[in-house]
């Protein structure tokens, strides 16, 4: 099963609406509600990534045996990922620092929480795979 | 469990209870309301909607008094709602004891002892997330039904009328043979509580009352009499939400009040997006227990006469052993058999019913959604012609 949503720049009023989506779906195939914590709390951070730095993008959820997402924006890309993985490292502007987003434990929270994590950037775009053992 | 009855004659099947259920526990069968126990978690916001009193809480009468010797009321810190001094406070306490109780002792020092170890609680325990203090029941439960990804949050203490109850009935037990001990309660939830206990094999409270139902009674016995009474401060604060976060210092407590507010913030502690703060107070009643669906006054003139009362009030809490206050956790009990693909298939085949229903979630067909009729119509308990809409619609086309 393949559900796909698009994320649009800077659009903060919707911030983790699509988190919300996905967690309710979660919740509907009564997924272990452990393994949905960190399955919800990692796409929350990636959704609010994309609104906050990238052009927007697409977020693909797969559901087979295991469960993947992935994220992919049009760029700018992320210039230095080891420097971006450091907790508290943040390179959000003072807008979405002034509405509590841009912490910089975005990336490294997403990692301690998946199962499976990876990631490449250019200036054209990033792409975020997630994947997250369901049984 | 759940002590909301149901009555067939006064329903007007209006469907308002079904649509305002927070959990979906209420569907309409055989033109029966139905609440299912394992969903229900005694909010009591069907009983608000409800435009005919059709549902309804039963609680104890004053005629079960007379199966006691020695009669004890517990009555809820809330009811301090109604009153701004200690004066109004005494006089309402003798009003209560005339109703033909022995003793009248009310929860405050309880609630108290309560409110400081969850202070000290929290000063030690930090932890990654945020801690969930609720002495809700309704707010418990709910996290029980929709939310069991937050129950390892919860900090596990026992319901205060619990450890009430059980303190006193053992201090008193030398005091006569058949001691009754009588719950007055501000909510439909802590009603439910004395009956059905949440974690405990069994309750010590006896019986459980309606403090609205007596209030005919109480509002005749008032007068210049009193009964002295010692209210405490810090009790005060814990049922009070815009009071709650007086005594915790530096440390940062949120607090939502209120089903709604409840629901949003759980909402966001599930994405771990409440991580900076200390505390989550949550209470399922406007302003915390002094809103209580089962009192007589209205939760905003409640919160201010508490601002007023407590001033007067004492500071020494109820003698209790910490331990005491601690009681039975309930975990998250996932035991789902069916492998993810078989629960694929009945996801995709439900999804493919939702689309075919028309979405209005109008609860005509007797349940609370078109999600929840279309894994009805999945288990064969409904059919697509239960659907009032599209059987409209089809009649209309034909014509």
């Amino acid at each position: 099963m393949e559900y796909t949503y698009t994320i649009i720049k800077d659009d903060y009023a919707n911030a983790g609406k699509v988190s919300s989506q996905i967690k309710k779906l979660f919740k509907d195939l009564q997924i272990n509600p452990d393994i949905i914590r960190r399955m919800a709390i990692a796409c929350y951070e990636a959704e609010i990534n994309m609104i906050i730095h990238s052009y927007g993008g697409i977020i693909k959820l797969t559901i087979d045996d295991e469960v993947h997402f992935i994220f992919k924006d049009s760029g700018p890309g992320i210039p230095n990922i080891d420097l971006a993985l450091q907790p508290g490292y943040s390179t959000a502007d003072e807008r979405a620092r002034e509405l509590g987003f841009g912490a910089g434990m975005g990336l490294s929270n997403i990692k301690r929480v998946s199962d499976e994590f990876s990631i490449e950037s250019c200036e054209k775009g990033t792409v975020l795979t997630l994947g997250f053992k369901v049984l | 469990m759940t002590v909301i009855s149901y009555t067939l004659e006064k329903c007007q099947k209006c469907m308002k209870c079904l649509r305002a259920c927070p959990t979906g526990a209420i569907s309409l069968q055989d033109s029966r309301v139905k609440i299912d126990s394992e969903k229900c978690t005694n909010c009591a916001t069907c009983m608000e909607a409800c435009v005919s009193q059709g549902l309804q809480a039963k609680g104890s009468t004053l005629a079960d008094l007379e199966n006691y010797d020695y009669k004890i009321a517990l009555v809820s810190t809330a009811i301090f709602g109604e009153c701004s001094t200690l004066a109004q406070a005494e006089s309402l306490m003798m009003a209560i004891k005339k109703l033909g109780f022995d003793e009248v002792i009310n929860l405050s020092s309880y609630d108290g002892a309560m409110y400081e170890e969850m202070v000290r609680y929290v000063g030690v325990n930090r932890q990654q997330t945020t801690l969930i203090a609720s002495f809700c029941p309704a707010v418990n439960r709910l996290i029980e039904v929709r939310y069991p990804i937050l129950l390892s949050n919860i900090v596990p203490f026992d319901y205060i009328a619990e450890v009430a109850a059980r303190d006193i009935k053992e201090k008193r037990k030398d005091l006569a043979k058949n001691t009754g001990i009588f719950l007055l309660c501000e909510c439909v939830a802590k009603l439910t509580l004395a009956k059905y206990p949440y974690g405990n094999e069994f309750s010590s409270i006896d019986h459980a009352m309606i403090l609205a139902d007596l209030f005919p009674q109480i509002s005749r016995n008032m007068n210049n009499e009193r009964l002295a009474t010692t209210i405490n401060d810090k009790g005060l604060c814990n049922v009070t939400s815009c009071l709650y976060e007086r005594d915790f210092g530096d440390k940062k407590v949120v607090v939502a009040d209120g089903l709604s507010k409840v629901i949003t913030a759980l909402e966001l502690a599930e994405f771990d997006r409440l991580k900076d703060c200390d505390l989550l107070f949550l209470s399922g009643c406007i302003n915390g227990c002094v809103g209580g669906n089962l009192l007589w006054g209205n939760p905003f003139r409640s919160a201010n006469n508490i601002k007023h009362l407590i001033k007067e009030a004492n500071e020494s809490v109820a003698n209790i052993n910490n331990n005491d206050l601690y009681g039975v956790t309930v975990a998250s009990t996932f035991n789902e058999k069916r492998s993810l693909q078989e629960r694929l298939a009945t996801f995709i085949k439900i999804n493919e019913y939702v689309e075919k229903l028309p979405g209005y979630d109008c609860g005509a067909c007797g349940f609370h959604s078109c999600r929840a009729m279309a894994e009805e119509i999945l288990a064969k308990r409904a059919t697509f012609d239960d659907c009032r809409i599209l059987k409209g619609n089809g009649v209309k086309n034909e014509s």
